[in-house]
């Protein structure tokens, strides 16, 4: 099986466990859902990453995970104010 | 190939499985005891309870000319000023024999009661009391004191947030260590006198009666709970069910509200040709998109 | 496992999560509870709310009706004298906090029922001192019996004196018990409670009174005068209050028929009731002084008296008249996290020195402080989180002062996460906080920026694309980007690959006829193939052009004026390498396309 293709199946099937034990907790969180998303991501770039060359369906992923670390820094600045604020 | 296929059918049914949780989430909307909020705050359960058969919604004074006796009108939670014909409507509704019930506590309900030169009136400030159901003041429960016509089952309600009124004949009654809170502190001040005070009050008009209580926060969702204490839910049905139609005014009243969007959608769920419509609409779009496989 | 299996058990998976999301189609939930719970003027959320039932009929009133009914039975055992069981009763009563823990959790400091319930402690305060009142009582009934045997004059009428204040102290006491059994009495009243017990309790207590302290009854006060003529005692004043100096003086002399000479030298002790004190010496004259502050004594009718020796003056009557104080308190946040800082006085006729003053908080907890010789008392308390009151008092006990109280102060204290550094001063936090919030920000921000440069040899945004080449499907080449840089040793130099004819003056045609008839036409198209690749990848700049198959090159040079012929030469060429094909006529469709090409990549390097 293709790289790329077993990594979109790796995160699906990721995301889906994520919703599952959400929905059986009863604790739907967006933020959360946000968090998990990257950092699932995050580590199958890292898995599929080549050393020396840059395969296309790569090229632009790595715009959206940085894109994804500047929100997830959003999201902990804004857990971090309120905090404090309390 | 048939894998790209299988891949295909998957990804449509997680997209049309989102489509429609969108469509939910965008037909509903955050505004205060509108009937289209499933939110706490909304009345969607309240609604979606309402037995259609027996229920008509009032959006114009002239339809209520019709009704002669055993009718019974809910006024939810006005928010404007009543306009002269409204008024005369609901005078001439109520002398022709029928119930007219108005439920609020800090919106325009002294106006109608004004004009319907009734004795009750709503009084400003939270009413808080020590007998309360949540951990808060304002949680009020309340007990009946009188044999009123409208509830038979209900002895104890839960209120949310109510005002007191004064006048009329009292049916429900808050117990004698309550007080109102004038200062929205929670707490009862060395100012503010504790005694008992009425929430739901009677009083005859012509051949029919107007009934008053003071919190329309028994029609949100959050106080429809099944696991709530209290006779809430009696006294609900109890209101909207039995041998007579009940009459809900859209004119002037919150339960109305919705916001650009979420009308149109619930328009579309509610109307059931419109629904076929699109549905037919989708399969011709799917017999278009593979015609080129059928041929 | 099988693509086909593994795609079933994904659809699978997809449509369980579709199904239970289907089922919250009435209360779609994006959000949890905590970000959901906004402030609204018309209603709570009382999923957000915690259950507390509290019914006024079942959980406050018996409470009270519990601390009405505690003092009837008391007084009752007072009259009757069975001290053991009144001790236990009023025990009983001033444990019972179960009312003011409810007020408390009720935040209902403010109300009737928080009057009630101090009234309440007021009342098991007067009955505490009205049993101990009532034990000193008897004490002294039996003393005065035993002095009175004993023929001591001086023990007596101290006995009798203070018997007389006890008694004065008791009514005092019942009248302050009727008023604050009147404020529970209404309290009770408007919520329906029964007040029987109650106003039993200040009958009795009347009828008690009456008892103790028939007002009509005169006290004969029978003194068997033992008179000296040869030392006096004077009181000036004879009556004070708190503060006040009693100035005792007198002479010291011996009668010699006639003739009075004073003494001198002589050591005289003063005595309050049995207590010296003072010692002086009498001066050349034989007179003698003594002041004695008004500070701690009690109030009432006290005697004096001085001795010298065997020698003893008359007895003289001192009465401390008792005056009210006025207590305050102010309580402040410390430095130090959790602690308060509480300040007050104590005040009478003047500032209450050196007394002992009890700091209250949340009715149960005690701490002790001391008035300085100001009046004014410092005290740091250690309270927890949470909402408090503190309240200081003044009993007056051994002092001729009426015992007082502050007002309640009522004070939040929240321990911060941070700890506070005492030593440096109060600045404003929240610059730096919005500083080390943004710096924390910038982290991620530079985070992101590192992730995208830090593959090495390449640079942050890519410069020309690398969309000339497409993927065909099942391919699976990866095409490499085309990079501004390019190694030299990629790019090829203008010949040179193994199979070519080495270059010369030879054109390619010839090269290409000489290999036609040594290796045949498969070998020599090739040759050809990859002299052309490797002149139009120089051309293009395209590092290891060797990876891409000969559709991939004619796709690549698209812009190219050669790209037509060169496309042809790629199918021709595959009919030949690929497809076998060695007629005639693909040989001469082969060197058309091959002349048309070379030509058309000459005149593009020139």
């Amino acid at each position: 099986m293709k790289k790329k293709n077993l990594a979109a199946i790796v995160l699906s099937v990721w995301l889906v466990i994520i919703s599952i034990f959400m929905l059986l907790a009863w604790r739907i969180d967006i933020e959360i859902f946000f968090v998990l998303w990257l950092i699932g991501i995050l580590i199958v770039v890292e898995l599929m990453d080549t050393r020396f060359s840059l395969p296309p369906y790569l090229r632009y992923i790595k715009y959206l995970i940085a894109a994804g670390i500047v929100l997830f820094g959003g999201i902990v600045t804004q857990k971090i104010l309120e905090i404090l604020s309390k | 190939m048939s894998t790209i296929r299988a891949a295909f059918w998957v990804a449509g049914a997680i997209l049309l499985g989102a489509v429609l949780i969108l469509t939910v989430h965008l037909s509903a909307n955050d505004l205060e005891f509108s009937r289209y909020n499933n939110d706490w705050n909304g009345t969607s359960d309240f609604f979606a309870g309402l037995d259609r058969h027996q229920v008509v919604m009032i959006t114009d004074p002239a339809q209520l000319a019709s009704y002669r006796n055993n009718t019974i009108l809910l006024v939810i939670a006005p928010f404007r000023q009543p306009k002269a014909a409204e008024i005369s409507a609901y005078r001439a509704f109520a002398e022709r024999g029928n119930t007219l019930f108005l439920a609020d506590d800090f919106g325009t309900g002294n106006s109608i009661l004004r004009g319907l030169d009734s004795r009750i009136i709503i009084l400003e400030g939270n009413l808080s009391s020590i007998d309360q159901e949540y951990a808060d003041p304002y949680s009020v429960a309340v007990y009946r004191r009188a044999n009123g016509s409208i509830t038979t089952r209900a002895m104890t309600l839960v209120l949310n947030r109510p005002a007191a009124l004064d006048g009329g004949e009292t049916i429900f009654m808050t117990s004698l260590l309550s007080w109102i809170d004038e200062n929205g502190d929670k707490r009862i001040n060395a100012d503010e006198v504790m005694g008992q005070f009425p929430v739901m009050a009677e009083e005859q008009i012509g051949r029919g009666k107007l009934i008053v209580l003071s919190d329309p926060s028994i029609f949100i969702n959050a106080m429809q709970e099944p696991d709530q204490t209290g006779d809430n839910r009696l006294f609900i049905q109890d209101l909207v069910t039995g041998n007579r139609t009940v009459l809900i005014d859209q004119m002037n009243s919150r339960t109305r509200d919705a916001e650009g969007i979420s009308e149109i959608l619930h328009l579309i769920r509610t109307t059931i040709s419109i629904e076929l419509l699109i549905l037919a609409l989708l399969v011709l779009t799917a017999v278009w998109a593979w015609r080129k496989r059928i041929v | 496992m099988r693509n086909d299996v593994r795609y079933l058990i994904l659809a699978l998976l997809g449509l369980c999560v579709i199904i239970a999301l289907a089922i919250s189609f009435s209360g779609p939930l994006l959000y949890s509870l905590e970000t959901d719970v906004f402030p609204s003027q018309f209603h709570e959320n009382t999923n957000a709310l915690k259950a507390q039932e509290i019914n006024s009929t079942t959980d406050l009133l018996p409470l009270m009706q519990d601390l009405l009914d505690y003092s009837g039975p008391i007084i009752l055992n007072v009259r009757i004298q069975d001290i053991d069981q009144a001790r236990r009763d009023l025990e009983l009563f001033a444990k019972d906090r179960r009312l003011n823990n409810l007020i408390i959790k009720l935040d209902m400091n403010e109300s009737e029922i928080e009057e009630f319930s101090q009234s309440s402690a007021n009342q098991e305060k007067l009955l505490q001192e009205l049993l101990n009142s009532s034990i000193s009582l008897d004490q002294l009934r039996s003393l005065e019996i035993q002095y009175r045997d004993q023929n001591n004059p001086t023990m007596l009428t101290s006995i009798q004196l203070q018997g007389e204040t006890l008694r004065k102290k008791i009514r005092l006491l019942y009248e302050q018990y009727r008023v604050e059994s009147s404020k529970i009495v209404t309290v009770s009243k408007k919520v329906g409670l029964d007040t029987t017990s109650q106003e039993q309790s200040v009958q009795d207590f009347e009828l008690y009174v009456n008892t103790v302290d028939p007002q009509q009854q005169v006290q004969q006060i029978d003194i068997p005068i033992r008179r000296t003529s040869q030392m006096s005692l004077l009181l000036y004043p004879d009556t004070g209050s708190y503060g006040d100096t009693i100035r005792c003086f007198g002479y010291y002399f011996s009668l010699y028929g006639y003739r009075v000479s004073s003494i001198p030298g002589k050591q005289v002790t003063l005595f309050l009731d049995t207590t010296p004190v003072g010692t002086v010496t009498t001066d050349d004259v034989g007179s003698y002084t003594v002041d004695i502050p008004v500070d701690k004594i009690t109030s009432g009718t006290h005697v004096v008296h001085a001795e010298s020796g065997l020698t003893q003056t008359d007895q003289r009557t001192l009465t401390i008249v008792p005056v009210g104080t006025v207590t305050t308190l102010t309580v402040s946040p410390s430095r130090k996290a959790g602690e308060i800082l509480c300040t007050g006085t104590v005040t009478a006729n003047q500032p209450v020195r050196n007394a002992p003053v009890e700091l209250v908080w949340d009715g149960t907890h005690a701490s002790r402080a001391t008035t300085d010789a100001k009046g004014e008392f410092n005290a740091a308390l250690n309270l927890p989180n949470g909402n408090h009151t503190v309240q200081a008092r003044f009993t007056g006990a051994g002092y001729p002062l009426n015992p007082s109280e502050s007002d309640i102060q009522a004070i939040d204290i929240s321990i911060p996460l941070i700890p506070f550094i005492p030593f440096i001063p109060h600045v404003d936090y929240s610059f730096f906080v919005y500083l080390g919030v943004l710096c924390i920000f910038s982290l991620f921000v530079g985070g992101a920026v590192y992730y995208l440069w830090r593959t090495p040899g390449r640079t942050l945004f890519s410069g020309k694309r690398a969309a000339r080449t497409e993927l065909s499907g099942d391919a699976g080449t990866e095409v490499p980007a085309i990079s501004d840089e390019g190694t030299g040793a990629d790019i090829p130099p203008d010949t040179h690959s193994p199979d070519d004819i080495p270059a010369g003056e030879v054109s390619l045609f010839q090269r290409y006829a000489g290999l036609l008839q040594s290796a045949g036409l498969s070998e020599a198209s090739h040759a050809v193939y990859c002299e052309l690749a490797g002149r139009i990848a120089h051309d293009l700049r395209i590092s290891r052009y060797r990876v891409l198959t000969p559709r991939e090159m004619s796709r690549s040079c698209r812009e190219r004026p050669y790209c037509g012929a060169f496309s042809r030469l790629v199918s021709v060429y595959e009919q030949i390498r690929y497809g076998g094909s060695l007629s005639a006529p693909v040989r001469t469709e082969f060197e058309t396309t091959m002349q048309t090409t070379d030509s058309q990549l000459e005149g593009e390097h020139h």
